[in-house]
């Protein structure tokens, strides 16, 4: 990447940080499941460690942010701001990686940077945002076949939510199987990274449980996993801003956050820009038609974990919301930034396109951002 | 993808894109649901509070503690029944009823205990909404709890007959 590219990427990733960062600590009070996440922040800083619906590390995490700014809005908002801020750079970066072209990543990472529900959620002290960047760094760690990385960081993305499961196995056996198959060391010392880099993850998802719930054996381990597992198997509410998994990418929603009062800059909504979205959607089909094709493989990574992080939601029998495709955003807009990057280099149509997305990105930032 | 088709693409994303944006159902979408969420959490408390107490002690249960959560979140109101030892706090602001009734399940000391969790779904239009309530109640000696359901309208209290 030469100069001007190092300075624009700067430039974005300072950008992305500053407007996430203004009126950050509005409303001084809890924000959407902030009212679920919070209650387990009080406990855990009296001491306890009540038994989480989740992994804990998602959970865990604005604890960071609390220690250092103190119980308030700002402090337990201000983690997600940096994991948001880390997962543009890392987009630019996996992109990079595979598309070997900076104004593709460049794209990649612009999208990101304007997409509204990226921007909502990560203003939120909610788990997909931390999820999103711990698969965005294995994914990358996985490609630079950096074992010690790939497992760190699928360990932390397990431990954050669940659902990190599926992208995770896609990794595991993209990581194992290219050693095996294409790598040049020995068999055995590839057999032996398979066994070695399943304990590792593991080891990383348990060591993350015995620190929250501390005095935790093997029993007991599967015990609270049991439990976890129970909670998510019961029945669920469907609220009214719950929606099919099939409608996510295709009808433009609005999740109501916040309401103060009707008016500019008086309520939060969670939604993302429809252009966005439409765009990734063609540009991942078209990946996916020349994939079959066999034209073009070099979309393969990206398509196969936007797909991992989408189809197992048709299979869930629970409700559902818009905001569970967070962390697939990623690989879909690198997807759509180098389709776009492919049609029209950086012609005039690339900047049409760019200039309506952040148009829109500023139209709405008014419904985002509470005064 | 070849540039033809990828500018036909994007004329019709862009336009589509910003004729939903500018839409003004769309942009008050959010605004709308939320005033009805609003509306009907106001009357709930206002009004269908002294209904919801009255099942309390249907139910048999006679003390009421906790509290309407003040957000978007479905509100929970928590209602125990207690025997023997004192229970001296109720877990307030868990995830789940699940999750409570598994808490309480463990003390040994509780006969019984009723868990009623709220919550709202603003219809289309405003001021038709629900307000549904749930009532799992676990008596000692049986397996599996019963379960109340309870049926709010405006200015209404409709009790459906227990079931699984």
């Amino acid at each position: 990447m030469n100069r001007n590219g190092k300075l624009c990427l700067l430039g974005l990733l300072a950008f992305a940080l500053i407007i996430r960062l203004v009126l950050l600590s509005r409303p001084n009070e809890p924000v959407f499941d902030e009212l679920h996440y919070l209650p387990f922040l009080e406990k855990m800083l009296s001491g306890y460690r009540p038994i989480l619906p989740h992994p804990p590390l998602g959970i865990m995490l604005p604890i960071l942010g609390i220690k250092f700014l103190g119980y308030n809005s700002f402090g337990w908002r201000i983690v997600p701001v940096f994991f948001a801020v880390i997962g543009i750079a890392l987009t630019y970066l996996l992109s990079l990686k595979i598309t070997q072209k900076p104004s593709s990543a460049l794209y990649a990472a612009l999208l990101l940077s304007f997409s509204t529900l990226w921007f909502t959620i990560s203003r939120i002290d909610m788990l997909d945002i931390f999820l999103a960047v711990f698969l965005l760094g294995a994914a990358y760690f996985c490609l630079n076949e950096n074992f010690l990385g790939f497992g760190l960081l699928s360990g932390l993305a397990l431990a954050t939510k669940w659902i990190a499961i599926v992208p995770i196995f896609l990794l595991y056996f993209w990581f194992v199987g290219g050693a095996i198959f294409y790598g040049k060391k020995h068999k055995i010392v590839n057999y032996l990274q398979f066994i070695g880099l399943f304990l590792l993850i593991f080891l990383v998802y348990f060591g993350v449980n015995a620190f929250y719930y501390r005095d935790v054996n093997l029993l007991n381990f599967f015990n609270i996993q049991k439990q976890i597992l129970e909670i998510h198997s019961g029945k669920s509410i469907n609220l009214a801003y719950s929606s099919p998994a099939w409608s996510w990418y295709l009808i433009p929603q609005a999740i109501p956050c916040f309401n103060l009062a009707p008016g500019w800059f008086n309520k939060i909504i969670i939604m993302e820009n429809p252009a966005l979205l439409w765009w990734g959607v063609v540009s991942a089909l078209f990946a996916g038609w020349r994939i079959i094709r066999g034209k073009s493989t070099k979309l393969l990574f990206p398509f196969l974990l936007w797909v991992s992080l989408y189809l197992p939601f048709f299979f869930l029998q629970r409700a559902l919301y818009l905001f569970y495709i967070i962390p697939a955003l990623p690989f879909l807009y690198i997807m759509a930034g180098d389709s776009l990057d492919e049609a029209f280099d950086s012609g005039l149509w690339s900047k049409v396109y760019l200039g309506f997305v952040i148009l829109a990105f500023f139209y709405l930032y008014p419904q985002m951002v509470m005064k | 993808m070849n540039k033809l088709p990828a500018k036909i693409i994007i004329i019709i994303i862009v336009a589509l894109s910003a004729w939903v944006l500018v839409s003004r159902e769309y942009l008050n979408y959010g605004s709308q649901r939320r005033a009805e969420f609003d509306q009907a959490r106001k009357m709930a408390n206002q009004s269908l509070m002294p209904a919801v107490v009255k099942i309390a002690q249907d139910l048999g249960i006679s003390e009421k503690t906790g509290k309407f959560a003040p957000q978007s979140s479905p509100g929970y109101l928590l209602l125990q029944q207690k025997t023997g030892e004192k229970i001296t706090q109720i877990e307030y602001g868990l995830t789940s009823e699940r999750d409570l009734y598994r808490k309480i399940n463990r003390r040994k000391e509780i006969l019984a205990h009723g868990i009623l969790q709220f919550w709202m779904d603003p219809g289309p239009a405003p001021l038709s909404w629900n307000l549904n309530l749930t009532a799992d109640l676990k008596i000692r000696g049986q397996s599996e709890p019963a379960i109340f359901n309870y049926y709010f309208a405006p200015n209404a209290l409709n009790h459906q007959s227990p079931g699984r």
